[in-house]
């Protein structure tokens, strides 16, 4: 059967046609919908792991178990989860395991750049590289095949127009299960120095037969054609080249670590000039004279950003597209008004910013839903460097002197690694306030379950984790739970925190809106008798606060009722009272 | 080389354009051809700009349409349109609904106001259409993007079957009924239009 599938939903339909029956991920774009569809196979135990490194554990210890297995992240995941993944790389597995990391060129939705190809090198384990759907489920059950030949993990390389990008995929029925259970084997689970010095043996050894593999595997092949221009490259690169060079020779890796040095040296040989065409890092180029053939590089391609068909037609020599019926820039498009992101409607993470910027504080902040305060009009995050740094980071500035700093964080983030860096708090002796966003979910990502949310990936209910217990059990005092929505409560609470000589924690709790649409209330009216035009409600960042001076309006406000939540927020900042929420009379 | 037609949809997170895209690239699928598209999702859910990529022909290779060769751009509100006209090809078409939504923290008086008169002013040809209003028509506001969906139909080359058991395969009951009514109504626009 054929269909239409992301590479994600590709990588899912492999695991399962592949009998993956222990899948564990945290999410993170553009993974996240790997395992949301792994967890509509009944067969396949999923999981949303509290972050990266336990799921990668899971994973580990599923395979240990005999059972194939799976784990996915984003790129920066595989840094919290690179500790177990070096060590992976020792114990090898017992049912094949393939850790999927996709990457973010162009950096669509992450905070950096990174280029995951080099933790293949650099833990010793091979990496496949599909370039379209088809090929995300073929090599999905490729990994899982090469996992047990070899012993080893196999990484699964993704990028963002691989894992959201659609094309055709033939189907097929699952293979049949391997039969599970563990066999103790020390020597290669248990890796203490002793055991672990001959496992590295094991590793480079299991190496040097990958790299013949990768002269023999069908995963790589030569494309010959006009051979006055040869092109190596992998992955979503590989689509561009054939778009825009047909006529050229292509060497085709699927298999990108280790790499097949005789068949590369083949194809170097067989064509006039060569090229390597790879996003992000010079990864290949570099392997590549290594092995003493000289290509072109990175000299003609960007080691920034993602590419496409035009710049790779412009490094290979051709000029851009070949038709030359191009319109661009014919119509300046530049001073058009920018369509930025913001936090919908009657967020509750709202109020808090408006809260902060106007107490002055300087806000470590972290990332989520709440990143995008950091936008005008609140502008109210100072600091952003990964999951749970916000922590960490107040903690130094505080060290460094720093007065009136505050650390802001979502629910999912504080699991994910906060919770150690407020153990570092409380043990070193800090002054500092953490502010706990808690939304019940997991929302930038698209809205996934976490230890909070009292529900699983299945949807089926679980215990839901007690933020403020667990505070207090790690030894903090001042703790203060508050309504997002009430506004003078959370400026109290921020207040006293602040002032208190101590570690303090103040958890902002309401639900996401998104996943409780009963909080929707009627949209709030706006008294234009009443109203000054001071633009003060304008200063929130509310999608549904419109300015509209000059459409005959006198004041230049207006509410956009259909997106309005009618959360309240704007009527409590609104100096004139002009503002007024029909619940909010309801109520009086 | 086998000719490639490329659809660019644009518009608004929230706005149903990955939908409407995802139906298209499965209607073509139906009727023989081999599709690729590419979209972002991620930053685009809240309020940001959307933009998904639709490629057809006999073989696909690239899911990534080459500036400035887009055939026909589905634009799903004004600005949004008038920021991808320089996507469109010579001789290509852009269908745009007329209906504005102001970027949040933009001023009224900041959004082009003759966005419309811009795009019809670039493009070689411009179908301005009031989808939100022909789909409030059909019952529901959201519906718009059947509407434009409808439009498109006319301008491909699947059969009208194909589109309305992918209607009726992705939505039910009346919710599927308002969705046929509005991919309908774009149809009869275009039909009315191009026998003006
Ligand atoms: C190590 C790592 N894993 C995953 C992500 C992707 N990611 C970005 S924000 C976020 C979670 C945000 O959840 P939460 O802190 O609860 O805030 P919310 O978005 O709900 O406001 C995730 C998983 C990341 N940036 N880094
Ligand atoms: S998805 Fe939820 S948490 Fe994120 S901005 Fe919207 S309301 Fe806020
Ligand atoms: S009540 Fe005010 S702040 Fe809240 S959603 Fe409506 S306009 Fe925005």
């Amino acid at each position: 059967m054929k269909k239409l599938l992301s590479g994600n939903e590709a990588i899912a339909r492999g695991a399962w046609e592949g009998g993956v029956r222990v899948a564990s991920a945290y999410p993170g774009t553009p993974s996240t919908e790997i395992m949301e569809n792994i967890a509509t196979y009944p067969e396949i135990y999923s999981e949303w792991a509290p972050n990266e490194k336990v799921a990668m554990e899971v994973a580990l210890g599923g395979s240990f178990g005999g059972a194939r297995a799976l784990v996915s992240m984003k790129h920066v995941g595989l840094n919290v989860a690179a500790d177990p993944l070096f060590t992976a790389a020792y114990t090898g597995v017992n049912g094949g395991l393939v850790i999927i990391t996709a990457d973010d060129p162009g950096m669509h939705s992450s905070q950096n750049e990174q280029d995951n190809r080099h933790y293949a090198r650099a833990a010793k384990v091979p990496m496949l590289d599909p370039s379209d759907s088809a090929e995300a489920r073929e090599f999905t059950m490729a990994a899982l095949d090469i996992s047990e030949n070899f012993d080893t993990p196999v990484l699964l390389h993704t990028t963002t127009r691989i894992s959201h990008g659609k094309s055709t995929v033939e189907m097929a029925e699952p293979l049949p299960l391997r039969q599970a259970g563990f066999q103790p084997n020390k020597s290669k689970y248990v890796m203490i120095p002793a055991y672990g010095k001959r496992r590295h043996l094991a590793v480079e050894k299991r190496l040097n037969s990958l790299a013949e593999f990768a002269g023999d595997t069908a995963l790589n092949r030569i494309e010959w054609a006009d051979t006055s221009i040869g092109v190596i490259t992998s992955g979503i690169a590989y689509q561009y080249v054939k778009e825009v060079a047909p006529h050229a020779s292509v060497l085709k890796l699927g298999l990108i670590w280790p790499l097949p040095a005789d068949m590369i040296k083949e194809f170097a040989a067989g064509v006039d000039r060569l090229y390597v065409v790879e996003e992000l890092d010079p990864f290949l180029e570099e392997q590549i004279k290594a092995l003493g053939v000289s290509v072109i590089g990175k000299e003609a391609f960007p080691v920034t950003g993602e590419l496409n068909p035009e710049l790779i037609g412009i490094g290979l020599g051709l000029g851009g597209t070949e038709t030359g019926s191009v319109k661009v820039d014919m119509v300046n498009t530049i001073d058009l008004p920018m369509r930025a992101p913001a936090m919908c409607s009657g967020c509750p993470h709202r109020g808090l910013f408006y809260t902060l910027k106007k107490l002055k504080l300087v806000v470590a902040g972290d990332i989520g839903c709440y990143t995008l305060a950091v936008g005008k009009p609140l502008e109210a995050i100072d600091t952003c460097v990964c999951m749970g740094a916000s922590i960490g980071g107040a903690m130094g500035m505080e060290k460094a002197g720093i007065d009136g700093v505050i650390g802001v964080l979502g629910d999912s983030t504080f699991i994910h690694s906060g919770i150690t860096g407020l153990i570092n708090m409380v043990y070193n002796g800090s002054h500092g306030t953490v502010v706990v966003l808690d939304n019940r979910i997991t929302a930038m990502t698209g809205r996934q379950q976490n230890a909070a949310s009292g529900k699983r990936i299945s949807g089926d209910e679980a215990p839901a984790l007690d933020i403020p217990q667990l505070c207090r059990a790690l030894g903090v005092n001042d703790i203060h739970v508050v309504d997002p929505y009430d506004l003078q409560a959370m400026e109290k609470a921020v207040r006293a925190a602040v002032d208190y000589p101590g570690v303090s924690v103040v958890i902002t709790k309401r639900p996401c809106l998104l996943i409780d649409k009963k909080a929707r209330r009627q949209p709030v009216r706006l008294d234009n008798e009443a109203c000054r035009g001071c633009g003060l409600c304008l200063k929130l960042g509310c999608p549904a606060i419109e300015k509209v001076l000059g459409e005959g309006c006198k004041i230049g406000i207006r509410i956009n009722e259909t997106l309005c939540t009618g959360c309240g927020i704007c009527t409590q900042i609104c100096p004139s009272r002009a503002i007024a929420a029909e619940w909010e009379e309801k109520r009086l | 080389m086998s000719k490639v037609i490329n659809i660019t949809f644009a518009g608004v997170g929230g706005q149903g354009i990955l939908l409407a895209s995802d139906m298209t690239a499965n209607a073509l699928i139906s009727a023989g051809y081999d599709v690729k598209q590419s979209e972002i999702h991620g930053m685009s859910q809240r309020g940001g700009s959307v933009v998904s990529d639709l490629r057809f022909g006999r073989k696909v290779y690239s899911p990534l349409i080459p500036k400035g060769e887009t055939n026909i751009l589905i634009a799903f509100e004004r600005l949004e349109g008038l920021r991808s006209i320089p996507l469109l090809r010579q001789g290509g078409i852009a269908v745009v609904n007329d209906e504005s939504i102001l970027p949040v923290g933009c001023s009224a008086t900041d959004y082009p106001a003759d966005a419309l008169e811009r795009i019809a002013a670039e493009a070689d040809e411009a179908i301005i259409v009031n989808a939100t209003e022909m789909a409030t028509r059909a019952g529901n506001v959201r519906a718009a993007n059947m509407v434009l969906m409808g439009i498109l139909s006319c301008l491909l080359p699947v059969k009208e079957d194909i589109w309305l058991s992918a209607i009726r395969e992705r939505f039910n009951g009346k919710i599927s009924e308002i969705n046929e009514k509005a991919f309908n109504l774009g149809r009869e626009h275009q039909v009315m239009a191009a026998t003006r």
